[in-house]
C-alpha cells in the first residue's frame, strides 16, 4: 500500500515536472511552506517588529518564557515554573535546562536578563507592555534562575511576558556594533536587522529586504515536537498587492494565505474544490473613538445618537469579512459572560431622538465640523468612514472623512485640542487582558500616542473599579466581575463606537491539512509553523512543491 | 556623370509635354471642386513655355500634375490626355511614371522650405545623385550609398553641378546646412539639384517670388542661361508678365482651369485677344505711373463654377452665347483663343 | 566649456532639490519618531531618539550635516529599515531602472514604427487602431491589466512567472541590472530567467508611454509630411522609403525625444504600481512606503537619486536633440 502510493506520487511528480518548466525538485519528506506577506519585512528584531509578517517571523524564530494558550491562559515554556512574592511584585523564574539557541549554546538566566534589559532600553512597542519591570533590579540568581522586580503590582505581567522574546545575549554581545548603550554598544540592533539570535523552531536561512525570507527547521528544538508533515522550510515572499498574492495562491505557488482576502474574493477559493477556507474570530477589536472634549461630542446624547447611527452590520459583513459585534472596549472572548451592557443597535429613529435631547440646537450642531480620520492607505477604513459620515449628515451633524497618515493621527491624539473627533482603528489586544483595553477610559490612558489616547473621557466610578481590580489575583472571577462592571459604565456613556472584532479568513490548499487554527495557539501564536501539517502524498502537493 | 543608359530613353523629337482637353476634379469634404476644366498645352523640345494667370487659376495644380506629386485622390482626371516625352501617362505603370521624374527638373517657389533643414547640402545632393544611379532599387541604393568610391564620385558630381550654377566655392557650400545659406544661394543649389538627373524638362513654379528683387533678376538670368546651355524645355509659371516676355517663347494664359489663350509671348502681350488676357495686361503697373486697372470680381467658386465660359461673369464683353463653352480657335498662326468673340461663327 | 556649464547647472538643480525636499519633509505635519518607535515609547525614549537622529538641532545645522554626509556617500539612516538610505537605494535602484529602461525601449521599439505606419497610411486600419490606442492607452488601467496578465499568462497558462525579478540565483553583481550582468558574465541561464520575469511588468509599464510615443510620432510625422521638402523630394523622384525613414522620421523624432525626457520620470512614478503588483524589489515602492512612514532621510534620498537620473536623462535627450537638429546646434 505504502509502496504503491509512493510510486503514484513519483509518477505524478514525474508527469508534473515533465510539463512544468521549473526544475526545482520536490522532496516529499521535506515539505516547504510557501506563502506571501503584503507588508515589507524591514526588521527581524523582536523589539522592533511591528507588522504581522515581522511578528510571524519573530514568533517562529524566538521563544518566550511562557506560551499563550487558546483559552487565554499561559503555560510554562522556557520557564518551567515561577514563584511570586507575597506583595506580588517579585517574580522568580526557573528555567528548563534543555533549551538551545540556534548556535547550539544553552539558553541561560543571563540571556533572559539581557533580553529583558534590552527590551526596556530600546524604544518600541514591546517595551511598553513591560514598563512595570524595574530595569535596575533584574537578578541572575544562577544560570537557571532569574528574578524580576515590578515597580507596581501588575495583574497583566505574566501575560505581558509573551511579548518578551528570548535573545542569545552572548551572540549579540559578540556581534555588537558601535552604539549609544555604553558597554552594550548598539544592543545588537544592527545584527538583528537581518540575522537571528533565537531558540525558536525555525532559524533564518536567508533574508533579502524587499523580496523575502527563508526559514529552516531547527533540529535542536526541544520545547515542542514538530507535527509530522510540518514544513522543514518556510519561504515567505513579499507580495505587496493582495490580489497578486491570491493569484499566486491559485497558481499553486503559495500554499496558504496569511492575510484575509477581501470578501468578494473569498468566494473564489470557497468555490474551488482544491481549496479549503477556514474562518475564526480574532481579537482584533474595531472602534471609532471620539474626542469627548470636542463639542458636540462632550454631550452624551450626541454620542449615543452617533452610536445608533453607525450601521455596524454593514461595516462588519460588507466591508469586512464578518465578525462579532462588540458591546464595549473588551470583546466577550476576553471578558467572558457579562450581562446587562447597554447596546446601540443601528436605528436612525433613535439617533434622531437622542439628537433632539441634546443640549445643542440643530443649528449649533451643524456648525461643528467633525472630521473622521481615515488612515492613509486603508481602503476599508475609508469605506467605514463614508458609511458613518453619511448617516451623521442625515441626523444633522457636519461630519466628513479626512485621510490622514497613521503617524499623524497618533501624534494628534496626544493633545485634546488636536485629537480628531473620530478615529477608526483596531486594537489587536496583544496582552490578551481586559485591563489595557479599559485603561484608555481612565485618566491613565489620556494622551497616549495611540488612537484611544485621544478619547479624554473618564468616570470616577470606572477608575475606582479598575484600581480595585488590579489588586485582585489575576484571572480571579471577582476581578473579571469588576471589569464587567467597568465595561457597563463605559458603554452607558458611549465615549466610542464599539464596532466589532473581526474574523480571520484563511484560504489554503487542501493538502495543507493543518495551517493556522483557532485552537492552534492563541491569536498570532497560532502561526507557529511547527504545528502546520502537509499531506505529502497529495498529488497537488507534489505538483505545487516544484512550482 | 551618371549613366542614363540604364533608364528608359525618352524621345527628343515628340513634344516634351502635351496636355489635351484635360479636365480634373478634386473630391473634397465639401463636395466636388471642378478645378481644371479644359487645359490644352504643348511644350516642344528646347522651348520655354510660360503659364500665367491670376492666383487660384490652377497653375500649380497643372505643374504638380506634370511633376507627379498631385495626390490622387482627391484629384481625379475626368477627361483629356496627358503625354510626357511622347508617352501617355494614363496607361503608365507607377514604376515607369516614377522613373520619368529623373528627366524632369523641378524648381520650386520657396527655396528655403524645400531643402531639408536637418541635412547638409552634400547629403541631400548625394542622396539624389546616388538614387538616380540606382535603377530605382532600394537595395542597390543602400549598397552604393555606403560604398566610399560611389559616394566620393557623387560628391564630385555635386560639386560640378554647383559650379554649373556659378557657385564659386562648391566644397564650402556642400558642407553647409540650408539655414547657413542665403535665399539666392539656396535657389541656386536647387537649380544645381534640378540638373542632377538627366533633365529634359524644367518646371519652375514662380521660382523667384520668395526672393528679393536683385536676386530675382540674377536667378532669372541664370535660369535662362541654364536652359539654353543644357538644351532643356521648360514650363515657367509666373504672375509677372514682364518676366514671361523676357524668357518665354510662347505663353499660355489660364483662367479658372482653362487655357483661354496662347501664342508667341510678344504678340500675345502686345495685342491680347481674350478679354481676360487684356485685363491681365492692363493690370501691369505702367512706368508713367497711375493706378493699374484691375479686373473686377474674382476667380469662381470651383464647387459651383458658372456654366459656359467661366470668365463670363467678370467679362465686360460678355453676351448671351457665353452661357455655352467656347471652342478653341486658331486666330493667327500659333495663336489660339477660346472666346465667343472669335471664331468662324462670330466672324 | 558648454559641457562644464551644463554639469554645473545639474549640480545646482540637485542642490536645490535636496534643500527643498529637506525642508519640505520637515515642515509638513507628521512625527517620524512616533512611527519609528511605535506607540509604546516613553517620553525619554523619544527625546533620546531625537537627539540620536540630530532632530533637536536647528534646521540649517541639520541640512549642513546632511550635505556633509552626502559628500561621503552617506544619505542618513532610514527609519523604516534602519540602514543607510544610500545602501538601500543602491540595492533597489537597479531593479527599477531595469524595468523602466526595458519598458521605455519596448515603448520606443513598438511605438515609433506604429506611429510612422499610422502617419504614412493615414486613415488606414493601422491609423484608426493607433488612434483608438492612444486614447485608451494613456488612460489605461495599469493596475487591472497587470493583475489580468498575471492571472492569464502566469496563473492559468504558466507562460511567465507571476512575480519577482528572478527565480534562480541572480547573476554576478556588476551593474545590478540582471540582464546586463548576465550578459557580461556570460550567464545565459540567469539571463533567460530574468527576461522571463521582465516580460509582464515591462508590458504593463510600457502601455501608457507606448500610446504617447505612438501619437507623438504620428502627429509630428504628419506635420513633417506636410512640409514642402517632402513634396520636393517626391517631385524629384526620391523613394517613399527614404523620404519617410531618413528625412521625415529624423525631424519628427526630435520632438519625440523631448517627450521621452518627460516620460522617464513619469515612468519611475508609474513603476510604483507595477512594482507593487509584481512584487518587484525596486526603489519606487520603497519611496512610496517612505512617504507613508514619514521617513525623512529615505524620502530625500530617493528623491535625490531619482532626480539625478531624471537630470541625466534630460541631459542626454537634450544632447541627442541637438545632435539631431542642426538648427539648434548651429545657433550655439
Ligand atoms: N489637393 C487639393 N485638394 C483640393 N483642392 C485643391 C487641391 N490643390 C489645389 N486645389 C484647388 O485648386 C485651385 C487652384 O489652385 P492652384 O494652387 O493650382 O492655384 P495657382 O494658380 O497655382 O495659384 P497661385 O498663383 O496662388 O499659386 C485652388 O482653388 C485650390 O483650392
Ligand atoms: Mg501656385
Amino acid at each position: 500500500m505504502k509502496a504503491f502510493s509512493i510510486t503514484a506520487a513519483l509518477a505524478a511528480f514525474a508527469l508534473v515536472s515533465a510539463i512544468a518548466p521549473a526544475t526545482v525538485r520536490a522532496d516529499a519528506a521535506k515539505p516547504v511552506l510557501r506563502a506571501g506577506l503584503t507588508l515589507e519585512v524591514s526588521t527581524l528584531d523582536p523589539a522592533r517588529a511591528t507588522n504581522y509578517g515581522e511578528n510571524i517571523i519573530v514568533l517562529n524564530v524566538y521563544d518566550m518564557l511562557v506560551m499563550p494558550m487558546p483559552d487565554n491562559t499561559v503555560v510554562p515554556w522556557i520557564a518551567k515554573s515561577w514563584d511570586v512574592s507575597d506583595d506580588r511584585k517579585t517574580y522568580t523564574f526557573h528555567l528548563r535546562d534543555d533549551v538551545l539557541f540556534h548556535d547550539g549554546k544553552p539558553v541561560e538566566a543571563d540571556d533572559i536578563a539581557f533580553s529583558m534589559r534590552r527590551v526596556l532600553t530600546l524604544p518600541g512597542l514591546v517595551g511598553g507592555y513591560l514598563r512595570n519591570v524595574d530595569k535596575d533590579k533584574i537578578e541572575v540568581v544562577d544560570p537557571r534562575t532569574v528574578r524580576f522586580n515590578l515597580k507596581e503590582v501588575d495583574p497583566t505581567f505574566i501575560r505581558a511576558l509573551v511579548n518578551l522574546k528570548i535573545l542569545n545575549g552572548k551572540l549579540l554581545m559578540a556581534n555588537k556594533a558601535e552604539g549609544q548603550y555604553g558597554e552594550f554598544g548598539d544592543y545588537g540592533v544592527k545584527y538583528l536587522q537581518s540575522k537571528d539570535a533565537g531558540s525558536g523552531p525555525y532559524y533564518i536561512a536567508d533574508f533579502k529586504a524587499g523580496e523575502g525570507i527563508t526559514l529552516k527547521a531547527f533540529e535542536g528544538y526541544k520545547l515542542r515536537p514538530f507535527e509530522p508533515g510540518a514544513p522543514v522550510e518556510v519561504k515567505l515572499r513579499i507580495i505587496p498587492e493582495i490580489v497578486t498574492l491570491e493569484n499566486k495562491m491559485l497558481a499553486g505557488e503559495f500554499d496558504v494565505s496569511l492575510v484575509s482576502p477581501s470578501p468578494p474574493r473569498v468566494k473564489i477559493f470557497a468555490d474551488n474544490p482544491k481549496f479549503a477556507v477556514d474562518q475564526w474570530p480574532t481579537l482584533n477589536n474595531y472602534y471609532v473613538v471620539m474626542n469627548t472634549t470636542k463639542p458636540p461630542l462632550d454631550d452624551v446624547n450626541v454620542r449615543k445618537a452617533i452610536s445608533h447611527a453607525f450601521d455596524a452590520s454593514t461595516a462588519m459583513n460588507k466591508i469586512y469579512s464578518g465578525g462579532i459585534r462588540l458591546k464595549g472596549p473588551v470583546p466577550e472572548a476576553l471578558l467572558g459572560k457579562c450581562e446587562g451592557i447597554a447596546t446601540y443597535e443601528y436605528d436612525m429613529k433613535k439617533a434622531a431622538e437622542y439628537i433632539a435631547k441634546s443640549k445643542y440646537s440643530a443649528d449649533d450642531l451643524k456648525k461643528f465640523k467633525l472630521e473622521y480620520a481615515s488612515t492613509a492607505g486603508s481602503e476599508p477604513f475609508e469605506k467605514v468612514g463614508l458609511l458613518l459620515t453619511l448617516n451623521l449628515k442625515r441626523i444633522g451633524l457636519n461630519a466628513e472623512v479626512k485621510t490622514v497618515r497613521w503617524t499623524d493621527i497618533v501624534a494628534a491624539q496626544t493633545k485634546p485640542e488636536s485629537a480628531y473627533p473620530f478615529v477608526f482603528f483596531y486594537d489587536s489586544a496583544r496582552v490578551r487582558h481586559p485591563s489595557p483595553l479599559l485603561s484608555f477610559y481612565t485618566k491613565k490612558g489620556w494622551g497616549a500616542p495611540y488612537p484611544s489616547g485621544g478619547i479624554y473621557w473618564e468616570n470616577p466610578e470606572v477608575t475606582a473599579l479598575m484600581d480595585k481590580a488590579s489588586l485582585l489575583p489575576d484571572g480571579a472571577p471577582e476581578q473579571y466581575a469588576l471589569y464587567c462592571e467597568a465595561q457597563k459604565k463605559i458603554a452607558a456613556e458611549a465615549p466610542a463606537i464599539f464596532a466589532h472584532n473581526d474574523i480571520r479568513v484563511q484560504p489554503r490548499w487542501k493538502y495543507l491539512v493543518k495551517a493556522a487554527k483557532q485552537d492552534g495557539g492563541s491569536s498570532q501564536y497560532e502561526y507557529r509553523f511547527e504545528t502546520f501539517r502537509f499531506d505529502t502524498k497529495d498529488p497537488d502537493f507534489v505538483a505545487n512543491q516544484s512550482k | 556623370m551618371p549613366d542614363s543608359l540604364s533608364f528608359p530613353s525618352v524621345s527628343v523629337q515628340a513634344p516634351v509635354v502635351r496636355l489635351n482637353g484635360l479636365r480634373m476634379d478634386f473630391h473634397t469634404g465639401d463636395g466636388v471642386e471642378q478645378v481644371i476644366k479644359d487645359v490644352t498645352l504643348r511644350i516642344d523640345p528646347g522651348e520655354i513655355v510660360g503659364l500665367v494667370g491670376e492666383s487660384g487659376c490652377g497653375k500649380s495644380v497643372t505643374a504638380k500634375l506634370l511633376l507627379g506629386i498631385l495626390p490622387m485622390p482627391p484629384a481625379v482626371v475626368k477627361a483629356g490626355s496627358i503625354e510626357m516625352f511622347g508617352r501617355d501617362l494614363a496607361g503608365l505603370p507607377s514604376g515607369e511614371r516614377e522613373a520619368l521624374k529623373k528627366f524632369v527638373a523641378y524648381v520650386p517657389q520657396d527655396p528655403s522650405a524645400v531643402l531639408n533643414p536637418s541635412f547638409t547640402i552634400a547629403t541631400q545632393m548625394i542622396d539624389m545623385i546616388v538614387w538616380y544611379e540606382s535603377d530605382r532599387k532600394l537595395a542597390t541604393y543602400f549598397r552604393k550609398r555606403h560604398t566610399r568610391t560611389v559616394v566620393s564620385r557623387a560628391r564630385d558630381h555635386a560639386a560640378h553641378l554647383l559650379e554649373k550654377v556659378y557657385i564659386a566655392d562648391p566644397e564650402q557650400v556642400l558642407r553647409r546646412y540650408p539655414v547657413q545659406l542665403s535665399g539666392g544661394m539656396r535657389q541656386r543649389v536647387l537649380l544645381a539639384m534640378a540638373l542632377s538627373g538627366s533633365p529634359q524638362l524644367m518646371i519652375a513654379d514662380e521660382p523667384t517670388t520668395a526672393l528679393d528683387v536683385t536676386v530675382q533678376k540674377r536667378t532669372i538670368d541664370l535660369l535662362k542661361d541654364l536652359v539654353e546651355r543644357e538644351g532643356l524645355a521648360g514650363l515657367y509659371i509666373t504672375h509677372d508678365l514682364g518676366v514671361a516676355r523676357e524668357i518665354c517663347a510662347r505663353t499660355y494664359v489660364m483662367y479658372a482651369g482653362t487655357t483661354v489663350e496662347n501664342g508667341p509671348t510678344g504678340p500675345l502681350l502686345d495685342a491680347p485677344l481674350h478679354p481676360y488676357t487684356r485685363g491681365l495686361v492692363e493690370a501691369i503697373p505702367s512706368l508713367e505711373g497711375g493706378l493699374p486697372r484691375t479686373i473686377p470680381g474674382q476667380v469662381p467658386d470651383y464647387l459651383a463654377p458658372p456654366r459656359g465660359c467661366r470668365f463670363a461673369p467678370r467679362c465686360p464683353e460678355a453676351f448671351e452665347r457665353c452661357r455655352e463653352t467656347p471652342e478653341r480657335v486658331e486666330q493667327a498662326p500659333g495663336r489660339q483663343v477660346a472666346c465667343w468673340l472669335y471664331g468662324k461663327e462670330a466672324a | 566649456m558648454r559641457f562644464l556649464r551644463r554639469v554645473l547647472n545639474m549640480l545646482v538643480v540637485l542642490l536645490f532639490v535636496s534643500l527643498l525636499m529637506f525642508v519640505l519633509v520637515r515642515v509638513l505635519p507628521g512625527d517620524p519618531v512616533g512611527a519609528a518607535l511605535g506607540d509604546g515609547a516613553t517620553k525619554e525614549q523619544v527625546e533620546k531618539f531625537r537627539v540620536q537622529m540630530g532632530m533637536d538641532k536647528p534646521l540649517q545645522v541639520q541640512y549642513l550635516a546632511y550635505l556633509r554626509g552626502l559628500l561621503d556617500g552617506n544619505f542618513g539612516v532610514s527609519l523604516m529599515e534602519p540602514r543607510d538610505v544610500g545602501t538601500i537605494v543602491r540595492e533597489r535602484l537597479p531593479a527599477t531602472l531595469e524595468l523602466v529602461l526595458c519598458s521605455l525601449a519596448l515603448a520606443i521599439v513598438v511605438g515609433v514604427p506604429l506611429g510612422i505606419l499610422a502617419a504614412t497610411h493615414r486613415n488606414g486600419p493601422v491609423d484608426q487602431a493607433s488612434r483608438l490606442w492612444s486614447l485608451t492607452g494613456v488612460s489605461f488601467p495599469n493596475f487591472w491589466a497587470a493583475l489580468m496578465l498575471q492571472l492569464v499568462l502566469g496563473a492559468a497558462l504558466s507562460l511567465v512567472p507571476i512575480t519577482g525579478r528572478i527565480t534562480g540565483p541572480p547573476p554576478e553583481h556588476i551593474t545590478g541590472l540582471y540582464l546586463v550582468d548576465a550578459l557580461l558574465s556570460g550567464n545565459f541561464k540567469a539571463m533567460g530567467d530574468a527576461a522571463r520575469h521582465l516580460i509582464t511588468p515591462t508590458i504593463v509599464l510600457a502601455v501608457g508611454p507606448l500610446a504617447q510615443i505612438t501619437s507623438m510620432i504620428r502627429s509630428s510625422m504628419l506635420d513633417e509630411l506636410a512640409k514642402p521638402y517632402v513634396g520636393f523630394s517626391q517631385a524629384v523622384g526620391m523613394p517613399r522609403f527614404l523620404i519617410n525613414y531618413k528625412y521625415v522620421l529624423r525631424n519628427a523624432f526630435s520632438s519625440t525625444l523631448t517627450l521621452i525626457g518627460f516620460l522617464f520620470p513619469l515612468m519611475i512614478g508609474g513603476a510604483f504600481v507595477v512594482e507593487k503588483v509584481f512584487a518587484w524589489p525596486g526603489v519606487a515602492r520603497f519611496g512610496a512606503d517612505a512617504i507613508l512612514a514619514n521617513d525623512y532621510n529615505a524620502i530625500v534620498g530617493v528623491t535625490l537619486v531619482i532626480c539625478l537620473f531624471v537630470v541625466v536623462v534630460n541631459f542626454v535627450t537634450e544632447e541627442l536633440y541637438v545632435a539631431l537638429d542642426p538648427r539648434i546646434r548651429l545657433e550655439r
